[in-house]
C-alpha cells in the first residue's frame, strides 16, 4: 500500500516542493538538490519518448498477426519503423540516408497533413463561418481584416488593412487574450498545487 | 518544364499528393503513405530518443557521475505498464515527472503569467489604447469568474469580455489561415517547381 | 435566390480545386508583389541590431516537420543577420525532428566562415520539456555531455564561455506548441523570468495572437510569425529565400478565403431573407391567434445553440 499509493505522493511532493522553494529562496543546498532533480527528471523523460513507439508497435504487430500478414498498412509502418531505426543507428543521424528518410519521407508528408487545414479552413470559411450574432460577427471581422492586412495583396486592396490589423493585434487582440492567459494560469496553478499536494495522484497512474 | 530525376524529390512529391488524395476521397493511397509517414516518424523518434539517452545519461555515467543510475532504472520503470503484475511501479517515475514538471511551471507561471501580465496592463494609462487593453483584460476575466451566480453587471461586464475575446480569435483565426496556408505552399512549391519543374 | 442556395450546398472538392489554383498558379507565374515592413518585424530586427557583436544566442528549434515551412525561413533570415554581427549561436531541439532542422539552418552560417564547436554547435535534443531547458538555463554542461554531432560539449570553445543562461545575450525559440515539447510560455518563464535573458521568438501564425501579450508586456522583445515575417525578414538583411517567394501564393489564397467567408455570408442573408414574412412575424407574436403549421414556419423552428440573440 505504501509504495503503491503514499510513495507516488511524496516523490511528487518532494519534487515539486524543492524546485519552488529553491527558485524563491537563495538557499545554496536546496539549489543543488533541485538542480539534481531537475538533471534525473530529463533523464527519466528520455525513457518516456520509448513509450509511444512502443504502443505503435504493440498495435500494428497485433494488426498483422490477427490479418495473418495481409495488414500491408501495419507491414508497410514497421517497415519503415525499422528501416528508420537501422539507418538512424548504424549509419548515423548525421548520414545521407537518414537525411534521405527525413528530407523525403517525414518532412513532406508531415506539412502536407498539416497544411490539409488549409483546405479544410477554405470550405470552413464559406459553410460555416456566418455572421449570426454579435460574437460571431466581431470574430468574422477580424479574422477577415488580419487575412487582408497579412498579405501584400490585402494591403493592396484595402489599405487601411494594415494598421487596423496591427491595431486589432496590439490592443483588441492582447486584451481578449490577456484575460484567457491570467485565467488559464490561475487554473494551471490550482491543478499544479493538487498534483504536488498529492490531490491529484490519477495524473499518475494513483486512484 | 524539367521533371526532377532524383529519386528523393519524387519520392517527396508522391508522398504530399497522396496526402493531398483524400480531399478527394479516403484511399489506400492516402492510407499507406500515413502509415509510412507514422512509421518514420516514430523511427525518428527512437534514433534521437537513443541520441538523447546518450549525451544526457550514458556518457556523463560512463564519465563518472554514477548517481545517474538512479534515474536510469527509475526511467525504466515506466515500461513496467505494460505487465499487469507490476504496472504500479510506473507511478513512480510518473510521479517524479509529473511532481517536478508542476513545481517548475507553477513556479514560474505566477511572475510571467500573471504578475508580469496584470503589471503590463496597468501602464501608460494615459493612452487610449491602454485603456482598451486595460478593460478588455478586465471585461475577458470577469467572464472567468465562475465561483458566483452573474449579476446585471458583471453580466455585461462577462459579455463585453466575450467580445474581446471573439476579436482575439477572429486574430488567431487570421493568423492560423496564414500558418496552414503557408504550410500548402510549401508543399506546392516542393511539388511544382522541385518536381515538376515548372 | 435560386443560384445562392445552389452555392450553399456547393461540393466542397470545388472550394479544394479554387484552393489549390489559388496556391497553384502564383506559385508558377509570380506576380512579385512588394513585401512592406511591419512593425513586430522591424522591432525585432532593431533588437537584435543592438546585441553586442560577437555575443552568444541560445536558439530553440521547437517544431516538427509540419510548420517546417514556417519557421525554418525565420531561423535562416535570423542568422544571416546574427552573422553580419559574428555573434555566436547555440542551438538546441525540443522535438525530435528539431537538431536536424537546425543542422539544416545553420548551414547558411558557413558562407560567413564560421566554424563548429567555435562559432556554433548543435546541440541537439532533450528530453523533459520545461524541467530540462531549467536545468539547462542553470548549468548546460549539466544536461548535454555530448552535441548533435558526437562532440564532447565541454571540450568546445564555444561552450566554455557559457555557464548558465545569463551568458546569453538572447535567447530565441522557433516554436510551433507545447506538444511534445517546450512552449513559448515555458521559455517565457526559463529565459526571461528566471535568468533575466531577453528572448524573441519566432512562431506560427497560429500562435502568433495568443503570445502577442508577452510582446506587450515586453517579456518578449519580438515577434516573428510565420512566412510572412520570414519574408519581411529577408527584405530587412537582404537575403530572398523561401519566405519572399511564397508571399504571392500567401496573397491570393488570403483573397480567396475572405472572398468564401463574404460569399457565404451573403447567401445566407440572401436564402435567409424571404422566410421573414410579415405574417410570419405577426404569427410568432406572443398573445397572436393566427394558425401557423409548425415545421412550415422558419421562426418556429428551434433556435440552435450561438443563434440569433444569444
Amino acid at each position: 500500500m505504501f509504495a503503491k499509493k503514499t510513495l507516488p505522493t511524496i516523490i511528487a511532493f518532494v519534487c515539486g516542493v524543492t524546485v519552488v522553494i529553491a527558485y524563491f529562496f537563495n538557499i545554496p543546498f536546496i539549489q543543488a538538490r533541485a538542480q539534481d532533480i531537475l538533471k534525473w527528471q530529463s533523464v527519466i523523460a528520455v525513457f518516456a519518448l520509448g513509450l509511444g513507439a512502443v504502443n505503435i508497435i504493440r498495435i500494428h504487430v497485433n494488426n498483422v498477426q490477427r490479418s495473418q500478414n495481409r495488414n500491408l498498412y501495419s507491414l508497410a509502418l514497421l517497415l519503415t519503423f525499422a528501416i528508420t531505426i537501422l539507418v538512424g543507428v548504424f549509419a548515423g543521424q548525421n548520414s545521407d540516408a537518414y537525411k534521405f528518410i527525413f528530407d523525403y519521407i517525414n518532412v513532406p508528408t508531415g506539412s502536407a497533413i498539416f497544411s490539409l487545414l488549409a483546405f479544410y479552413i477554405g470550405t470552413a470559411a464559406y459553410r460555416a463561418f456566418r455572421a449570426k450574432n454579435a460574437e460571431a460577427a466581431i470574430l468574422l471581422l477580424t479574422g477577415c481584416i488580419v487575412m487582408l492586412g497579412r498579405v501584400p495583396l490585402g494591403a493592396k486592396i484595402l489599405p487601411v488593412s494594415v494598421p487596423l490589423t496591427n491595431w486589432i493585434m496590439s490592443v483588441l487582440n492582447v486584451g481578449g487574450q490577456r484575460g484567457v492567459m491570467i485565467a488559464g494560469a490561475i487554473g494551471f496553478i490550482a491543478v499544479s498545487l493538487r498534483i504536488i499536494v498529492g490531490l491529484e495522484r490519477r495524473s499518475y497512474g494513483g486512484e | 518544364m524539367k521533371i526532377s530525376t532524383e529519386i528523393g524529390v519524387w519520392i517527396g512529391a508522391l508522398s504530399a499528393i497522396g496526402i493531398y488524395s483524400v480531399l478527394i476521397k479516403d484511399n489506400p493511397f492516402y492510407r499507406m503513405v500515413e502509415h509510412i509517414f507514422v512509421g518514420a516518424s516514430a523511427g525518428i523518434a527512437v534514433v534521437v530518443g537513443l541520441n538523447t539517452f546518450n549525451n544526457t545519461a550514458w556518457s556523463p555515467m560512463v564519465q563518472g557521475k554514477y548517481s545517474l543510475i538512479i534515474p536510469m532504472l527509475t526511467g525504466l520503470l515506466l515500461y513496467t505498464r505494460y505487465f499487469q503484475k507490476f504496472s504500479w511501479l510506473n507511478r513512480i517515475p510518473l510521479s517524479f515527472l509529473m511532481g517536478t514538471g508542476a513545481g517548475v511551471a507553477m513556479r514560474g507561471a505566477v511572475e510571467s503569467q500573471i504578475v508580469g501580465q496584470i503589471s503590463a496592463t496597468m501602464v501608460n494609462l494615459n493612452k487610449l489604447d491602454s485603456w482598451i487593453v486595460f478593460l478588455g483584460t478586465g471585461f475577458s476575466l470577469s467572464y472567468f469568474f465562475l465561483t458566483y451566480k452573474t449579476g446585471k453587471v458583471t453580466g455585461y461586464t462577462s459579455r463585453i469580455g466575450r467580445y474581446f475575446m471573439m476579436a482575439a480569435f477572429g486574430a488567431a483565426f487570421g493568423n492560423t489561415v496564414m500558418g496552414r496556408v503557408s504550410a500548402a505552399i510549401g508543399r506546392f512549391q516542393f511539388i511544382l517547381l522541385k518536381w515538376l519543374g515548372l | 435566390m435560386d443560384i445562392f442556395e445552389k452555392l450553399q450546398n456547393l461540393d466542397k472538392r470545388v472550394f479544394y480545386i479554387l484552393m489549390a489554383l489559388a496556391i497553384a498558379i502564383p506559385t508558377i507565374n509570380p506576380i512579385g508583389l512588394p513585401i512592406d515592413i511591419t512593425k513586430p518585424v522591424k522591432d525585432t530586427f532593431d533588437f537584435v541590431q543592438s546585441l553586442p557583436d560577437g555575443s552568444q544566442v541560445l536558439i530553440g528549434f521547437d517544431y516538427e516537420p509540419g510548420d517546417e515551412i514556417d519557421l525554418s525561413p525565420i531561423a535562416e533570415a535570423i542568422f544571416h543577420q546574427l552573422a553580419s554581427k559574428s555573434i555566436k549561436i547555440v542551438a538546441l531541439a525540443s522535438y525530435p525532428a528539431g537538431p536536424t532542422f537546425a543542422e539544416e539552418c545553420l548551414e547558411v552560417l558557413e558562407e560567413y566562415g564560421y566554424k563548429y564547436g567555435e562559432d556554433y554547435v548543435n546541440l541537439g535534443h532533450y528530453a523533459g520539456g520545461e524541467p530540462t531547458l531549467a536545468a539547462f538555463a542553470n548549468d548546460p554542461l549539466s544536461i548535454f555531455a555530448r552535441d548533435w554531432r558526437g562532440n564532447d560539449v565541454s571540450s568546445l570553445a564555444i561552450m566554455k564561455q557559457v555557464s548558465s543562461m545569463k551568458d546569453f545575450s538572447m535567447a530565441m525559440t522557433l516554436n510551433d506548441g507545447p506538444t511534445g515539447g517546450t512552449g513559448t510560455h515555458e521559455w517565457v518563464r526559463q529565459a526571461v523570468m528566471a535568468h533575466g535573458t531577453p528572448l524573441i521568438m519566432g512562431v506560427t501564425g497560429v500562435m502568433a495572437a495568443s503570445n502577442q501579450t508577452y510582446v506587450q508586456s515586453g517579456q518578449c522583445k519580438g515577434i516573428l510569425a510565420g512566412l510572412r515575417a520570414a519574408a519581411e525578414y529577408e527584405k530587412l538583411t537582404g537575403k530572398k529565400g523561401t519566405g519572399t517567394v511564397g508571399m504571392d501564393a500567401q496573397s491570393i489564397a488570403h483573397i480567396l478565403i475572405v472572398a468564401f467567408v463574404v460569399l457565404g455570408n451573403i447567401g445566407m442573408f440572401v436564402v435567409r431573407r424571404p422566410r421573414v414574412q410579415p405574417a410570419s412575424i405577426s404569427a410568432s407574436k406572443p398573445g397572436s391567434n393566427s394558425p401557423s403549421k409548425p415545421g412550415s414556419d422558419p421562426s418556429s423552428k428551434p433556435v440552435t445553440p450561438g443563434g440569433e440573440g444569444k
